[in-house]
């Protein structure tokens, strides 16, 4: 009933070529505004309203991130829920040492959800200061989400390329004096969610369905993927709507703020508390839906069988059956974590990405268009099961 | 630029656990020994920015390339240590086997050793099965417990020779198996590492733990080499 197969290759590198082309999508920068006012348009169709929903945000403007030995320096970023540090000096160490400051290295997935080793260590730090090497694929500085932004935890962090690790891990070695600088400030902006919507007339619990819009550079593979999908989403159920044929609401959101403990989410969970529970299903479209390398998916329900049902529709769309895993509830990512906390119904996707959180991570090099072809059609023939 | 070693740290930490750069491959033929491979290719602006970093902190007498080389060799002695204490565990004590068997990640972190992807399986070598880990995409591999991945495992020639002729990258490491043993290739990804549990050598009954432990080395957690009875 709906034209799931002109969920095509060519149709989903369109979008992805479109995406990546809208620039570095960091919220509240200019290719944030872009990219939403982009998928506003491509989400229009008939059967479905777009809207948005503005999600104020202090954003933070980094002034000097560095730290420097004997004159040298290197470059860093601060870690974003971390606090500002105009500058301190003392000794290095690794984080098992006594120095001021303590060096780490983490990957660039050590936020994803709450509870990692990195957290923990700055909960538990005496360290006057951290420095992170962060480490993946690319020649890159790959940030770590800020899970705290809004309430910075422990001391501050400044992250730097993992490339760098070696040098510091000598200088820690051997106890150096290093200054520590993280200087950053809040500035007020807004972004926002965007929110489609295909109405029934029904009374029925709705679907609800969300991805993430926003990452720490283009962040192609990382989120394009889920917003394709979700694109394919909106436009099933729109056809639905024309066609008399849509038996409960579905509604999705893109929401803003994912690098920054999920603000757009934050947002959306305050307007729309009773939503969270009555929805029938939430399908959160996660992280790296067609990353190319690692075609690597997760499936993940709150019913195994809703899962199976997932993976079935996956295959049956021509996404390869052994990169499939069905994995347990239990381990629900990114924002799907946080509404599975708040007791929605959660179906989640997420994939694999080889430069998770590197600026590398772009279209065409790091995307398997055809990997989100087959998602998107997974994905609207799973709303058309669902909301019919 | 010119030392191998630090060439070989540099790549170690750009590449990480995801990491891949088919681009940078050497041809096989040139290196047919795994063990001896080495990836090179051109370096990126961070790596560049690593490397002068280094240099001019040679140059004010502050580090030595050596202290480098040294700390790297340094991470593989420590890290495999700590897959070395597991499987030590496994070897003296049935039910953490068992659990480690079942659930890998949670076993290794009663040791107090987290890991970062989500799933670790251990798979167990027995009289009949022999295991093997390779990453065919890039060099996935469990660093929480075994360090950096060592250069030949993220060479193409053993990412794309170990799932098709095992035994003859066996042999190169030394380790010639009965040809009765079947011997069966694990692929790693970025949520899904494995650790190989070698089979307890003979004549080690009553060693303790502490003493099992120096039997085991990296190699051997990655199932390219097993640890041999003591004389």
């Amino acid at each position: 009933m709906t034209e799931i197969q002109k969920f095509d290759a060519a149709w989903a590198a369109r979008l992805v070529e479109a995406f990546d082309g809208s620039g570095i999508h960091r919220v509240g920068t200019p290719g944030d505004f872009a990219n939403g006012a982009w998928l506003e348009r491509e989400a229009a169709a008939p059967g479905v309203g777009v809207s948005r929903a503005n999600v104020p945000i202090q954003r933070m403007i980094v002034e000097e991130a560095y730290v420097e030995c004997a004159g040298l320096r290197i470059d860093g970023l601060p870690m974003f829920d971390a606090p500002s540090c105009a500058g301190l000096s003392g000794t290095l160490s690794s984080i098992d040492g006594n120095g001021d400051i303590g060096l780490a290295e983490f990957p660039s997935n050590a936020a994803s959800i709450k509870g990692q080793p990195l957290e923990l260590l700055r909960r538990s730090t005496q360290h006057k200061a951290l420095i992170v090497a962060t480490r993946v694929t690319g020649d890159s500085l790959a940030p770590i989400n800020a899970q705290f932004y809004n309430t910075p935890l422990g001391p501050p962090v400044l992250l730097v390329p993992g490339m760098q690790y070696a040098v510091l891990a000598e200088l820690a070695a051997k106890n150096a004096a290093v200054a520590f600088v993280s200087r950053y400030r809040r500035e007020p902006v807004e972004s926002f969610n965007v929110e489609a919507r295909a109405v029934s007339g029904s009374a029925a619990a709705p679907i609800a369905i969300v991805t993430p819009r926003t990452g720490w550079w283009e962040s192609t593979a990382e989120r394009a993927g889920g917003m394709v999908a979700w694109l394919a989403a909106v436009h099933a159920a729109g056809q639905l709507q024309q066609a008399a044929l849509l038996k409960r609401d579905v509604i999705a959101w893109a929401t803003c703020g994912h690098e920054l403990g999920h603000l757009g989410l934050q947002a959306l969970v305050e307007t729309h508390k009773p939503t969270i529970t009555r929805a029938k299903y939430w399908l959160h479209l996660g992280a790296n839906l067609g990353g190319a390398g690692n075609l690597t998916m997760m499936v993940r329900a709150a019913d195994t069988a809703d899962a199976q049902t997932m993976r079935d529709l996956l295959v049956q769309e021509s996404y390869p059956a052994q990169h499939i895993n069905v994995e347990p509830a239990a381990k629900f990512p990114g924002e799907g974590h946080d509404l599975a906390h708040l007791g929605a119904k959660m179906l989640s996707l997420a994939g694999s990405n080889l430069h998770f959180h590197a600026a590398s991570d772009r279209w065409p090099g790091n995307v398997n268009v055809a990997g989100i072809a087959s998602i998107s059609r997974a994905v609207a023939h799973w709303v058309a099961l669902q909301a019919r | 630029m010119s030392n191998p070693h630090h060439d070989y740290y540099a790549r170690s930490h750009h590449d990480h656990e995801h990491g891949h750069d088919h681009a940078h491959d050497h041809d096989d033929h040139k290196h047919p020994n795994p063990a001896n491979e080495h990836d090179n290719g051109p370096p990126g602006e961070y790596e560049i920015m690593s490397r002068a970093m280094q240099e001019l902190l040679e140059a004010k007498g502050i580090i030595k390339a050596e202290q480098i080389t040294k700390r790297m060799e340094q991470f593989d002695e420590e890290f495999p240590y700590r897959g070395a204490q597991v499987v030590a565990r496994a070897w003296v004590d049935p039910a953490f086997k068992q659990r480690l068997l079942t659930d890998g990640r949670a076993a290794c972190a009663e040791m107090g050793t987290m890991l970062e992807a989500e799933r670790l399986i251990a798979v167990e070598n027995t009289p009949d099965v022999h295991n093997m880990i390779v990453c065919t995409l890039c060099s996935c591999y469990p660093r929480g417990l075994l360090g950096m991945p060592p250069t030949w495992y993220k060479s193409r020639n053993y990412r794309s020779r170990v799932v098709f002729e095992p035994r003859a990258v066996l042999r190169e490491f030394g380790t010639v198996l009965p040809e009765n043993v079947t011997v069966r290739v694990h692929d790693s990804n970025a949520d899904m590492r494995y650790l190989v549990v070698p089979m307890r050598p003979a004549r080690t009954e009553g060693w303790s733990e502490e003493r099992l432990v120096g039997l085991i080395s990296r190699d051997m957690l990655v199932g390219v080499t097993v640890p041999k009875a003591p004389e």
